[in-house]
């Protein structure tokens, strides 16, 4: 069992995402990957379904991963991951492998766990594969230069939603949620949550609850891009705070069909205050604005989050 | 000792599978491969078999699991038919790039439409260069000999490349015949434990399948040729021991049937080289001097061997069954390859295509009759006055 | 068959332009160097080419990435030899880049040096390398002008709605048009948006002659790919690395570098645990500190340093 993490001096000084990568200057997805990684430990064994963290992380044939790290297709994580619990289920039964069980963790992109992979991960957790299903979600296919994906929000700018005299708004799609998709219908699904780089002790310890729960769990953590999203580079670790102080994304569990929420912005702010930062967003107009705000509003009360937006600005902690 | 039974194509398999003492099969259903999955299905539930058996959402499913668990060190089945092959095709080159041998029994099944049951080789044929081992088997028991030959060429340190075991659909997965089924003793002879050095595996790290840069490109798609290469060793090995094991008499990639004083044959692989067989041993019985030439390994394909064997002769008939729509030619992919066996060899050698056996349909002996006539014709004119013949229609 | 294949492939009069930038941010300002000079060059009957390296793309935030442009009187044959392997020009969109980066591999003898920066040639010069064959090195402060232009439009080959050179890239290849005699300033000046910051590049470029070099004798090597099979790793695979991936050092990324002050640091391991490149490390005295191999200046230490011990300072304020 993998113990919580009390404060950030109880996390483990090891790293087994290192240095030397050629993912963007302060890229959200790369310091998911370390932080995923430094929770799960050296007993990890990593599937790299294409995408960013494929793609920059492996590039030129080496990569900065310190434990097994093994390519999948951009399709098919969930069916890889599946074949390795499966094959070592098998092998320690039948006595061929005598060593300690490996964590299996799958470390896809938005496109690779709800768009294209969805299929692959929908199946794996279907038949209660063993595995912990990552999604680091950067909200659109950045690899290939910024292309929508399903969780691409509403508004936004991309080489496939340009906004034009014709098409003002960019993206007409809302955003699918990929965790509510995959909570409900998978009822060998151990553990669910999501998690933000805002908090990143948080964070680790989902990866260690889903990583102690025997069977399939889930986890979508919100990754700030910063060429997608155009922002600044030090400015990733604000885009995720202000995501979940705004209530664009929301963190919290699922365990034994209950939900638990955990973190709930003390004073809402509204949405403008994080789409202002972002290029992606420089286009809208007040009434797009207001309703992405709409959006939300309906969301949280959806899942029971009673914050109203307020604009003066809240503590942070 | 083996033990005789009279079984069809998809249980001789599946007790290969068994024999080969498989980790993980992953499977889903398509007809008409499906009988395997089903038979090995039983065998674990009645604790014949200990292995993962994972029921994958679809074929591109089925082939990911594979790659995955050969990467973990388990040996690995799966298989599949008709559009079921094609779904796959995306996972094909990975896993024979990282070099996992992964075996996959296709049964084939004609592509949709016409959406027909019946047998075609094209299934298994579009995906025969994506570096896997691949050859067909004509009876149910080759079905069994050819899974435990492939998982011991395939898992070679020398090869280490996946394989494509296929047997036409219906004709050798479906129609039971006599059956030697090894003993465990015998394969375990035969087939040692699978071993690679390439694989997951939290005490020795690597990083399996990293990009790399288009100077990189060359070299690694040379390796994955070298493999294919060096396969040819390693199956005229894997034949000779399973012959003296198991007490068979293969030839590893051409065998000949009644060529001895042929002037004319007939070129084919799979299930209707048997009634190719019949219709030249009854012809022969009337003093026409033809033969049959099979072709037993497919990929890598044996360019000397088939050369050797067909330049013999004064006309070969090449039997395609399957379609390959404005292919050079007219024919199929088997009449292009033994053409370019045959480069250098001049005119002296003429060969012509035959394109029969459709969506399934038995290529019929009044067929291979025609086909016999039409190739006689040729010696006798020395013309050839057609690339290939669409059968019947064109004959 | 025996041919002396410099001789064999030379092609009179072509002349190569290079652009190197920090990927993302700079990357269409790059490309807007290279589109500018070969939309000239093209207006006065040349033949042309402008791409972008393949090798570098997809780009990332800050990775050294370079654009390329050719310009000849006759149609070029090495249309897809996809690197400049002799530049007659250089162009650095930004001054760190001459820290870590080989950017006068291969140049011509006599080749120019266009660096946007508003420190003097001179300063530049202490931080490149080989520079026997560099002619001229030309400064200037583009930023000072303009900015860089931030947008995905003309990304992967596709057409740029923003137009070309409305920013930096224009007063760069404005100051390139000066150093070496290519196009005419007027046919320039057609080609890009911002006309005022071409002009100002073309004008007020500071040119440092570097070394006098007579006529051009012979080019660099032509590219031959030679494999060591036996050490090729196995289908690819390689072990994991340990501590770093030495295979990608990413300390020339920085255009900044974190400088911590010690007295206002109070030991909180934010900067640490948010660190994407694990850069920062625990040291002996309770405190941290950074690995500039591999850091590239992201700032996300300074951003979320809640007593603000970390600041970013240019990192060609330091010589090492």
């Amino acid at each position: 069992m993998l113990e919580q993490i009390k404060t950030i001096r109880h996390a483990p000084d090891e790293e087994y995402y290192v240095s030397g990568h050629r993912t963007c200057a302060g890229c959200g997805p790369a310091l998911v990957y370390r932080l995923v990684a430094k929770a799960a430990g050296p007993n990890t064994i990593f599937l790299g379904p294409t995408g960013c963290m494929y793609v920059a992380n492996t590039s030129y044939g080496c990569g900065p991963f310190a434990v097994p790290w093994l390519h999948t297709q951009i399709t098919n994580a969930g069916g890889v991951a599946s074949g390795v619990e499966a094959a070592y289920k098998a092998m320690m039964r039948k006595g061929k492998y005598t060593g300690e069980r490996p964590h299996v963790i799958v470390m896809a992109g938005d496109g690779g766990a709800t768009d294209i992979g969805l299929q692959a991960l929908s199946g794996m957790l279907y038949r209660g594969h063993d595995v912990l299903f990552i999604c680091y979600d950067n909200e659109s296919y950045a690899n290939t230069g910024i292309q929508t994906s399903p969780t691409t929000p509403w508004g936004a700018v991309t080489t496939f939603t340009p906004s034009g005299p014709a098409i003002p708004e960019g993206k007409r799609l809302w955003p699918k949620d990929n965790a509510q998709l995959v909570a409900h219908g998978h009822p060998e699904l151990k553990y669910l949550a999501t998690a933000s780089l805002a908090f990143p002790l948080d964070l680790m310890n989902k990866v260690r609850k889903g990583l102690n729960a025997e069977g399939p769990a889930y986890l979508h953590i919100q990754a700030p891009c910063p060429k997608g999203w155009q922002f600044d580079s030090d400015k990733t670790i604000d885009m995720a705070k202000l995501a979940v102080d705004t209530g664009m994304f929301q963190l919290y569990e699922y365990e034994n069909g209950k939900y638990t929420i955990t973190y709930t912005p003390r004073k809402r702010k509204p949405v403008e205050e994080y789409i202002k930062l972002q290029g992606r967003f420089s286009h809208l107009k007040p009434e797009h604005i207001e309703k992405i705000q709409q959006f939300v509003d309906a969301k949280l009360k959806a899942i029971e989050v009673e914050v109203t937006a307020v604009s003066e600005a809240a503590p942070t902690d | 000792m083996g033990k005789k039974r009279l079984i069809t194509g998809v249980v001789a398999t599946a007790e290969a599978v068994r024999l080969a003492d498989v980790d993980v099969i992953s499977s889903f259903p398509i007809r008409p491969y499906t009988g395997i999955m089903s038979e090995l299905a039983r065998m674990i539930a009645d604790g014949e078999l200990d292995a993962e058996f994972v029921h994958a959402e679809g074929e591109h499913a089925q082939l990911s699991v594979v790659y995955g668990a050969s990467a973990a060190g388990a040996r690995t089945f799966t298989g599949s038919s008709g559009v079921g092959v094609t779904y796959a095709m995306e996972v094909y080159s990975p896993i024979s790039g990282e070099r996992l041998p992964v075996q996959m029994a296709i049964a084939d099944r004609t592509l949709d439409p016409p959406g027909d049951f019946g047998s075609e080789h094209t299934d298994a044929e579009v995906c025969r260069d994506q570096g896997w081992i691949q050859g067909w088997a004509a009876t149910p028991q080759e079905a069994l000999d050819l899974t435990l030959l492939y998982y011991r060429i395939g898992e070679d340190p020398r090869v280490l490349l996946p394989q494509y075991a296929c047997q036409d659909g219906y004709f050798v997965s479906h129609i039971a015949g006599e059956v030697d089924v090894p003993d465990e003793a015998q394969v375990k002879e035969f087939l040692p434990p699978y071993k690679n050095k390439h694989q997951l595996n939290i005490y020795e790290p690597q990083i399996i399948g990293a990009q790399i840069e288009p100077d990189m490109g060359p070299p690694l798609q040379y390796q994955r040729a070298l493999a294919m290469r060096n396969a040819k060793e390693v199956i005229k090995e894997a034949y000779d021991d399973y012959n003296r094991i198991f007490g068979r008499n293969y030839s590893p990639f051409v065998e000949e049937y009644m060529t001895e004083d042929a002037d004319v044959v007939i070129f084919l692989q799979g299930a209707h080289s048997q009634t190719a067989i019949d219709v030249a041993r009854r012809l022969r019985n009337h003093g026409e001097k033809v033969g049959v030439v099979r072709l037993r390994t497919f990929r890598p394909f044996p360019t000397e061997e088939v050369r050797d064997a067909l330049s013999k002769f004064k006309v070969i008939g090449v039997v395609d069954n399957s379609a390959n729509f404005g292919i050079a030619g007219g024919g199929g992919v088997l009449l292009t390859e033994a053409r370019t066996a045959l480069y250098g060899e001049g005119d002296k050698v003429k060969t012509v295509g035959f394109v029969a056996g459709l969506g399934g349909e038995a290529i019929t002996r009044d067929e291979f009759y025609r086909m016999f006539a039409k190739l006689k014709d040729i010696a006798k004119t020395g013309k050839v006055e057609q690339n290939a013949y669409w059968v019947p229609f064109e004959l | 068959m025996e041919y002396d294949v410099q001789k064999l492939f030379e092609e009179p009069g072509l002349i190569q332009i290079t652009t190197w930038a920090r990927g993302v941010i700079q990357n269409k300002d790059a490309r807007d160097v290279v589109f500018a000079l070969a939309n000239a060059a093209s207006k006065e009957g040349k033949y042309v080419q402008a791409w972008e390296n393949y090798v570098d793309l997809p780009d990332r935030v800050n990775v050294p990435v370079r654009a390329y442009a050719r310009i000849s009187p006759n149609p070029i044959e090495s249309k897809y030899i996809y690197e400049n392997e002799n530049p007659d020009v250089v162009v650095l969109t930004e001054e760190g880049l001459v820290k870590g980066n080989n950017v006068l591999k291969g140049l011509k003898p006599g080749g120019v040096l266009i660096v946007n920066t508003k420190r003097d040639p001179e300063y530049i010069l202490k931080f490149l390398s080989d520079t026997s064959n560099l002619g001229i090195l030309g400064c200037v402060d583009a930023t000072g002008v303009t900015g860089y232009i931030k947008t995905l439009s003309g990304a992967e080959g596709a057409t740029d709605a923003s137009g070309i050179g409305a920013g930096v890239g224009a007063v760069l290849a404005g100051a390139a048009a000066k150093a070496k005699e290519m196009v005419k300033l007027e046919n320039l000046l057609g080609t890009v948006k911002n006309q005022d910051a071409c002009r100002y590049g073309y004008e007020n470029v500071k040119l440092m002659k570097v070394n006098e070099v007579g006529e051009v004798v012979s080019i660099g090597k032509i590219k031959q790919n030679k494999y060591d099979l036996e050490g090729l790793p196995f289908a690819g695979t390689v072990p994991s690395p340990k501590k770093e991936n030495e295979g990608m050092v990413t300390g020339n990324w920085r255009t900044e570098r974190p400088i911590l002050t010690k007295e206002l640091c109070n030991d909180c391991l934010i900067c640490w645990l948010d660190c994407p490149d694990a850069t920062i490390f625990k040291t002996e005295d309770g405190l941290i500190d950074f690995d500039l191999k591999y850091c590239k200046g992201c700032g996300i230490c300074a951003a979320v340093c809640p007593t603000e011990a970390v600041t970013m300072v240019p990192e060609l304020d330091f010589v090492d």
